[in-house]
């Protein structure tokens, strides 16, 4: 994966602790690393799984099916199926 | 991190798809990892949907679940090693989209695709032939062949 480059200003309280951990061994850019992964999934964990149910029906409220809307005739798990829907596709849009 | 591919998106985004029902349940085992998708994934799931409210739930769930883009798949080198792994398996006749997941698990080894493909579970490969690690393999078995 590529990476960016990310500049982090500390106080001198922060400097202080940075500079110990470093002292122990400790690369600061993966204690970096770990604490935003760490409060990530924490932040993940919060919205429980009713929270996503929910996310997903209000999605469906704001752009609702139109009533005329046909069902798709294929399977999109089915490879060939979905392969062949593809093609029908582009050569309409060709014609 | 869960990269998702078309077909559970697909599933997500239209509630007339029989694996609707089965993709809300895995988006909620699976919404506290970080999750992530690629252009092609995207461009699969457009044609698959192609209603204006289709693609505007399509956004608006990468937007409301923090989907991650991943950028990488516009290098060189990248490009490249998807089209050797789409000549490795020529027999099989794979899709751009199965090859970006395939070369984006073997660059990222925390990587974990999300899919109902089969082929993930029984045909593909790393190119170095380890297996892709799926985020589902214990919850979902997929059709019988």
């Amino acid at each position: 994966m590529s990476s960016r480059l990310v500049n982090v200003r500390l106080d001198a309280d922060r400097l202080r602790k940075a500079q110990t951990l470093r002292a122990r061994g400790m690369t600061l850019s993966d204690v970096v690393r770990e604490a935003i992964d760490e409060r990530f999934a924490a932040l993940r964990r919060s919205e429980s799984p009713s929270d996503v149910r929910t996310i997903v029906r209000r999605i469906f409220e704001r752009y609702p099916d139109p009533p005329d809307l046909p069902p798709r005739d294929y399977d999109v798990a089915d490879r060939h199926a979905a392969r062949v829907a593809i093609l029908r596709k582009l050569r309409r849009v060709r014609r | 991190m869960i990269l998702i591919d078309t077909t559970p998106l697909v599933a997500l985004c239209d509630a007339h798809d029989s694996k609707h029902r089965m993709a809300l349940k895995h988006l909620e085992s699976l919404a506290p990892e970080e999750l992530a998708v690629c252009d092609a994934v995207l461009m699969e799931a457009c044609f698959h949907l192609p209603h204006r409210n289709q693609r505007l739930r399509l956004q608006a769930l990468l937007n409301d679940l923090s989907v991650q883009a991943i950028p990488i798949t516009y290098e060189r080198d990248f490009f490249l090693e998807v089209f050797d792994w789409l000549t490795k398996y020529a027999d099989h006749e794979p899709d751009w989209a199965d090859a970006c997941l395939a070369i984006l698990s073997a660059r990222d080894k925390d990587l974990k695709v999300w899919t109902y493909d089969r082929e993930f579970r029984t045909t593909w490969r790393r190119p170095n032939g380890t297996t892709i690690p799926l985020a589902l393999r214990s919850i979902y078995r997929g059709p019988q062949p």
